[in-house]
C-alpha cells in the first residue's frame, strides 16, 4: 500500500488508451470498448479492498 | 509531513495524465491518493484519541461526551471524504446530498448533548 499502487494504475491506464486507439484505428470498435471496461475492472480489483479497509479504520478509530 | 506533500504532487501529475483522455483512471488515481494520505494521518490522530483517553479520569462527568464528540469527528470526516471525491468526479450536486445526510447525522447524534443542556437549563430555573 505504498505509491507503486497509483504507478500501476497509471500503467494500465496508458496501456488501456493505447489498446484503444490502435484498436479504433484498426476498425474494431467494441474490442476497444471491451478493453477499456477490463482496464477499469482490473483497477477497480486493486482499488476496492483498500476502501474498504480506510471505512474499516474510521469505523473502529471513531467508534462509529 | 514532506512524505504528504510529495504523494500529493506525484499524485497530481499522475492523474493530471489521464485528465481529458480516460478521466475514470484520474478519479481512481485521486482515491488511492486520498487513502495513502488518510493512512499516514490516521497514525498521529491515534496518538492523539489515546491521550484524550488517559485524560478521561480527570474529566470526571463531562466524560460521556467524549465519544459523541469522536463520533462527530469521524462523520465529519467521512462526509467530507466522499462529497470531495463527488465533486472531484464533476457531479456537485450528489456531493450536496452527501454532506447534506452527514449534517443531518450529526444533529441526530448530538441529541443527546442537547437534551443534557436543556435539562440542565431547567435545574437553574426551577
Amino acid at each position: 500500500m505504498t505509491i507503486q499502487l497509483i504507478f500501476k494504475i497509471a500503467a494500465v491506464g496508458i496501456l488501456v488508451s493505447v489498446l484503444n486507439q490502435v484498436l479504433k484505428h484498426s476498425g474494431r470498435e467494441d474490442q476497444a470498448f471491451l478493453v477499456s471496461l477490463a482496464g477499469l475492472l482490473v483497477v477497480l480489483f486493486w482499488i476496492v479492498p483498500y476502501i474498504a479497509e480506510l471505512f474499516e479504520t474510521i469505523q473502529t478509530l471513531f467508534q462509529l | 509531513m514532506v512524505k504528504v506533500a510529495l504523494l500529493g504532487v506525484v499524485t497530481i501529475f499522475c492523474a493530471l495524465l489521464f485528465k481529458n483522455g480516460k478521466s475514470e483512471y484520474a478519479l481512481c488515481i485521486s482515491i488511492c491518493g486520498c487513502i495513502l494520505i488518510f493512512s499516514y494521518g490516521i497514525s498521529k490522530l491515534s496518538g492523539v484519541v489515546r491521550l484524550v483517553e488517559q485524560l478521561k479520569g480527570y474529566m470526571g462527568e463531562g466524560a460521556v461526551y467524549f465519544p459523541l464528540l469522536l463520533k462527530m469527528v469521524g462523520i465529519t470526516y467521512l462526509s467530507e471524504f466522499a462529497a470531495g471525491l463527488c465533486r472531484d468526479a464533476g457531479y456537485g450536486a450528489l456531493g450536496g446530498q452527501v454532506e447534506l445526510a452527514g449534517k443531518l447525522s450529526i444533529m441526530a447524534v448530538s441529541i443527546p448533548v442537547l437534551s443534557a443542556l436543556l435539562e440542565t437549563i431547567e435545574g437553574f430555573l426551577a
